[in-house]
């Protein structure tokens, strides 16, 4: 009882340290910034401004900015402000959700895996090899025309083909973190695997998982614009990959539509930012080696 | 590096290799559409075509029948014909390889280079200005879309400045009195595909080429030559690159995965005539046994470049090498 | 230092321009961006194949500049009284790229490996039974019936000293890297993924063609093939992307040619009448169709999809094929949201629970499943959204999914017709025969994709094939595309046009077929490139 108690106190204290450290990390704070930025674009931009993917050609089609179009018009005349704000939701769901997948499978596997060890652990290793060596997007792109466009089978297939990066490492932070004292004591008290690898290992495994899923993050949110921009997206949602593709089949660089084809880069590139600066900033306070004190 | 280091090595390579000829297998066969009625359609054709190609291509059988009869051919190296051009899959995928292979080259070693460079400035002269500059340029590379990145050097290096070519491997139909005009010809259109790719991944490299260096600046040795007076740049270049150099071996191999998906998108925006390109078509014809052909063939590569960069760790890092 | 003095070097070296072409030779330079699958006409599939077999081959007949029948490899040609014998008199003279003689050995071998075996350019040769050499310049070919499209069939001869020893299975699989043929021009290399390099054949028979080369040059993308026609490293361009139009026109050395198309795409819905189809029953109702077509802009569609570069939908025959196709005029269904909900209405097709969806008198909705291909360009996309508000105005609820090509083929033809309605085109030729037949009861599983049966429709179809009388034949396939209008198994959304581009700066001598309306380059005509020459 009361060690639950004492745990309880010990995360609390660990997370405020975590934060004071987290407020000194300039990288860190604008990486959340940025991400906060993009979560109210996202949720609160379409409440000031609205867009209707139904209405076409209420603009002039490819129409550069004016007023009423502060960011121009797409190929079927819609406002690409409009799409923006609404893409923005798309890109940041489709990027977690998909992370998600990813990370769970992958910690999943790299825990049981490293804890298991012996012959199991070779036979998982090895087939986690045999996807990592597969090409991913190819694969994305056979995966996605297997199960269609959908949003919500975009989001799988981009889940199901990132986790091998994410078990390898869980993999090798189980091994050592399997080495320890307690963990010993544990197996000698008589605990059960599971409550083994649920109770005492995945919190030692957290933080590195913590920093390693904002970075899959930003690698699915990239993932998602590239799919879309070579056509096997789903065209019938407003993501940026979609904005970057229309921009490109309608030959909007030979016509000089920079307004069609820069700004959707641009967030996309700065949300990556976002993501990767959170994640290594991450990796900075919680790896051990990096960390200057 | 012993014996048994490298046995194992090997046997791990050669199993990864036969999953992924079966995943391969597997995958395809279980992809909607039937890549012949597609052809029918296309050709405005009948359905006794569409039955004459399916006795063409043997697609009759149990799967496990069919997968026996793939794994044969493979021994054999035959990887069949494509559904499209009708000719050996080995012969298409020939051509197409060698361009991409050219392009990926390239890439990663100006990629490599970079990377090394803007890690190392970065590491050494940890939390000053020069830190935060290679620093933020790595993280913002990093974030870039690799077609957009092209897409944007294409519009500055060969519309507004018109001084580098806008498509192709070489000048088409072109025929070049000496080999060299066209090795000169083909260096010529490799330049901003080259750039292009190489900038898209140096942003990895960098951070990771940071991350190890720094890592290796805390051990130990390296305060202790601090503490005897060694210059700084002795230091770094001297001591504490190589070892930190290691971890970017594995990752560049590992990389190699990626250099497909690099290059579908460049090969797109500059018209590269690589496998990159070969592979989306293909998809959207059906065309499974060149799909399967490149999946196995770039599958290979990549083993092949682990297995080598595994060899290398084994000669490289010390604690290996004197087992 | 010197190393930095090295790299700029380096990079001044490999950013000096190219050396000029050749400038001795004349090459005509066109992009593209689909390429040819095959260099045999046995295997070739793909529309593209054009780029290759009309430069290398010729026909028996081909088409003169208004696209009438004139003679091509055979001087003239007769028809028995009864229809069913026909007689070629084939030139003297002509020779193969090779230097051998052609004569009727090579028609012969041609015709008999088409109609013995199953190719794609078989189809064409439907009734016909024999082809028969009579002497070394004449040919017979026998029919079961009187065969009205016989002068429009567009069959490759191919040179029987090279194939003679080809099975009817090898001819799947057998294709020379530089195809021996009659034509004006030898594909000297082909560079998959790069170039095809065509040569001028001296020998031509009729008259060797003004210029040395022709490169087809492929492009991954319409943004950099658009580039180079600018800066003229391209002298011709076959597709634009519809919004490049406009800024291409602006240049006074180039010139758009835009030509009334011959494909035509249509609204297809699953009008499979069995209890094997999963499509949705209540789209059988041709009420319900009839409906639809009076509710789609089609204007709209043809304004933002194709950026105006079209014509609104009517019958299934193109106007662009000339007088076969049937003009609904004082017939038309215009665009009258009002009178498709009225049609709706009478059908007994009411909105019972203000869901705004009709449904039928046992309470199913109008809900259909609307199948679109997303990898074919952006066009049917576009369309789909259009035609998806369109339906929702008069009660019709659809839900769009995206997929390519590939899976929707599946879903039609393996899954049992899993969807309700889909977005596909066809391109049609100068002959209305065989797109006619794509809508034929027999066809179904085959080359219908709508599965649709309609026992008039398909005697009259047996009728007009045979009419070897215009008159009478026009009329039937008048009344044939009538029929199909007001069942509308598909609803023809709308005519693309075909749209070119050429520098008009280096070389002269575009010839536009038919004169004046028509376009040059991607034509089955040779006259463009007969007459084209430096400048």
């Amino acid at each position: 009882m009361s060690s639950n108690i004492n745990r309880k106190k010990v995360m609390k204290k660990g997370i405020i340290r975590f934060i004071d450290i987290f407020k000194e990390n300039k990288m860190g704070v604008l990486g959340f910034y940025i991400i906060v930025f993009f979560l109210l674009v996202a949720f609160v931009g379409p409440l000031i401004y609205s867009y209707n993917p139904q209405e076409f050609a209420k603009g002039g089609l490819i129409a550069p900015p004016t007023k009423e179009f502060p960011l121009g018009t797409d190929d079927m005349g819609r406002s690409i402000l409009g799409a923006l704000i609404y893409g923005a939701k798309v890109s940041l769901m489709i990027g977690i959700f998909a992370t998600l997948i990813s990370v769970f499978i992958g910690t999943f596997i790299g825990i049981v895996s490293g804890f298991a060890g012996g012959k199991f652990d070779s036979v998982l290793m090895r087939i986690t090899d045999g996807f990592m060596v597969l090409p991913k997007l190819p694969l994305i792109m056979i995966l996605a025309a297997l199960l269609g466009s959908s949003t919500r089978n975009i989001i799988i297939v981009i889940g199901l083909t990132g986790w091998t990066g994410t078990t390898r490492l869980v993999r090798s932070q189980t091994l050592s973190v399997k080495q320890r004292p307690f963990i010993e004591r544990a197996v000698s008290v008589g605990a059960g695997k599971g409550y083994i690898m649920f109770r005492h290992i995945l919190p030692n495994v957290f933080p590195l998982v913590f920093s390693n899923t904002i970075l899959v993050a930003a690698g699915a949110i990239l993932t998602e614009t590239t799919l879309s921009f070579l056509g096997l997206g789903n065209p019938l949602v407003p993501s940026w990959g979609q904005i970057l593709r229309g921009a490109f089949t309608s030959g909007a660089v030979s016509i000089g539509a920079w307004w069609y084809f820069v700004p959707a880069g641009l967030c996309v590139i700065l949300l990556v930012l976002g993501f990767t600066l959170l994640g290594y900033s991450f990796d900075e306070i919680l790896n051990p080696k990096l960390r200057r004190y | 590096m012993n014996l048994s280091y490298l046995s194992k090595k090997l046997s791990h390579s050669i199993i990864t290799l036969f999953i992924v000829i079966t995943i391969n297998f597997f995958l395809f066969r279980v992809i909607p559409g039937d890549p012949f009625a597609m052809i029918a359609k296309a050709g405005n054709l009948s359905a006794e075509y569409k039955e004459e190609l399916s006795t063409l291509y043997g697609f009759n059988g149990s799967l496990p029948i069919q997968y026996v009869k793939y794994l044969r051919q493979l021994f054999t190296f035959d990887f069949g014909l494509s559904f499209k051009y009708r000719k050996p899959v080995l012969e298409i995928l020939g051509n197409r390889l060698m361009a991409t292979l050219l392009l990926a080259f390239f890439a990663q070693l100006f990629a490599i280079i970079l990377g090394t460079v803007i890690g190392t400035l970065s590491a050494a002269f940890r939390g000053k200005k020069i830190d935060v500059a290679a620093l933020g340029f790595a993280l913002f590379i990093y974030a870039i879309p690799a077609f957009w990145l092209g897409i944007v050097l294409l519009s500055f290096f060969s519309v507004k400045l018109g001084i580098l070519p806008l498509n192709g491997m070489v000048v088409a139909g072109l025929s070049h009195p000496t080999t060299w005009a066209y090795i000169k010809d083909v260096v010529h259109h490799l330049v901003l595909p080259v750039f292009s790719m190489g900038l898209a991944i140096c942003g990895g490299y960098a951070i990771i080429m940071r991350g190890s260096l720094l890592d290796v600046l805390t051990e130990d040795y390296i305060t202790t030559a601090r503490a005897k007076g060694l210059k700084r740049k002795d230091i770094v270049i001297k001591h504490a690159l190589p070892n930190a150099m290691l971890p970017m071996v594995t990752i560049i191999a590992i990389n190699l995965g990626f250099m497909v998906s690099g290059a579908i998108q460049t090969e797109t925006v500059f018209s590269w005539p690589g496998i990159g390109r070969l592979v989306y078509e293909a998809l959207m014809a059906r065309d499974y046994p060149v799909l399967q052909g490149a999946f196995l063939i770039i599958s290979l590569t990549v083993i092949i470049a682990n297995f080598i960069a595994d060899i290398l760790y084994g000669y490289l890092d010390p604690r290996i090498k004197y087992e | 230092m010197k190393k930095l003095c090295l790299f700029l070097a380096l990079m001044l070296l490999v950013a000096l321009p190219m050396t000029a072409y050749n400038s001795e030779k004349s090459v005509l330079r066109i992009g593209i961006i689909q390429e040819p699958d095959t260099t045999s006409p046995f295997i070739a599939t793909l529309a593209a194949f054009n780029v290759i077999d009309v430069r290398v081959y010729d026909n028996l007949i081909e088409y003169d500049d208004n696209l009438h029948p004139v003679g091509g490899l055979a001087e003239d040609w007769s028809v028995s009284e009864d229809g069913l014998v026909w007689t070629f008199n084939l030139r003297e003279g002509i020779k193969w790229s090779d230097g051998e003689d052609f004569n009727a050995d090579d028609v012969v071998w041609t015709y008999t490996a088409l109609i013995e075996g199953e190719y794609p350019q078989s189809v064409q040769l439907t009734g016909i039974t024999k082809c028969e050499k009579v002497d070394e310049y004449t040919v017979k070919l026998y029919t079961e019936a009187p065969k009205a499209d016989m002068e429009s069939i567009r069959v490759d001869i191919v040179p029987e000293h090279i194939y003679s020893n080809k099975s009817l299975e090898d001819l799947h699989t057998f294709a020379e890297d530089s195809p021996v043929g009659t034509g004006p021009f030898k594909l000297v290399e082909w560079k998959q993924g790069q170039f095809l390099k065509f040569e001028a054949n001296e020998n031509y028979f009729k008259g060797a063609p003004h210029i040395d080369e022709i490169v087809y040059v492929i492009f991954a993308n319409a943004d950099t093939l658009m580039l180079a026609l600018k800066n003229g490293e391209i002298d011709a361009v076959t597709s634009i992307a519809s919004n490049q139009v406009e800024m291409l026109e602006q240049n006074p050395n180039i010139e758009v040619v835009k030509a009334l198309g011959r494909n035509f795409q249509e609204l297809g819905f699953n009008c499979w009448d069995s209890p094997e189809s999963k499509g949705n029953p209540l789209v059988l109702d041709p009420k319900i169709r009839l409906a639809c077509d009076y509710a789609i802009d089609k204007e709209q569609i043809v304004e933002i999809a194709l950026t105006g570069l079209g014509t609104p939908g009517t019958s299934l025959i193109p106007p662009s094929v000339g007088d076969w196709h049937w003009d609904p005029s004082d017939e038309k269904h215009n665009y009258d949201p009002e009178k498709a909900k009225q049609i709706l209405e009478e059908a007994g097709y009411i909105d019972t629970d203000g869901d705004s969806i009709r449904e039928d008198s046992e309470g199913n909705k109008l809900d259909f499943r609307f199948a679109v291909i997303s990898s074919y360009g952006e066009a049917y996309v576009k369309a789909s959204l259009i035609i998806q508000k369109n339906l929702q105005d008069i009660g019709i609820n659809t839900n769009i999914t995206t997929m390519d090509g590939g899976a929707q083929s599946d879903l039609i033809y393996s899954q049992n017709f899993d969807t309700d309605m889909y977005i596909w085109g066809w391109s049609a030729e100068l002959d209305p025969s065989l797109k006619l037949s794509v809508v034929l009861t027999e066809q179904i599983g085959k080359r219908s994709d709508c599965f649709w049966s309609n026992e008039d429709y398909d005697e009259l179809y047996k009728i007009q094939v045979s009419q070897v009388d215009r008159e009478e034949r026009l009329e039937t396939v008048h009344e044939m595309q009538r029929i199909v209008y007001e069942e509308a198994p598909y609803i023809i959304l709308y005519y693309p046009d075909a749209v070119e581009a050429y520098r008009t700066d280096k070389f002269e001598g575009w010839t536009r077929v038919p004169e004046g309306i028509g376009n040059s380059i991607s034509q089955v005509n040779k006259s463009t490139f007969l007459s084209i020459r430096p400048k």
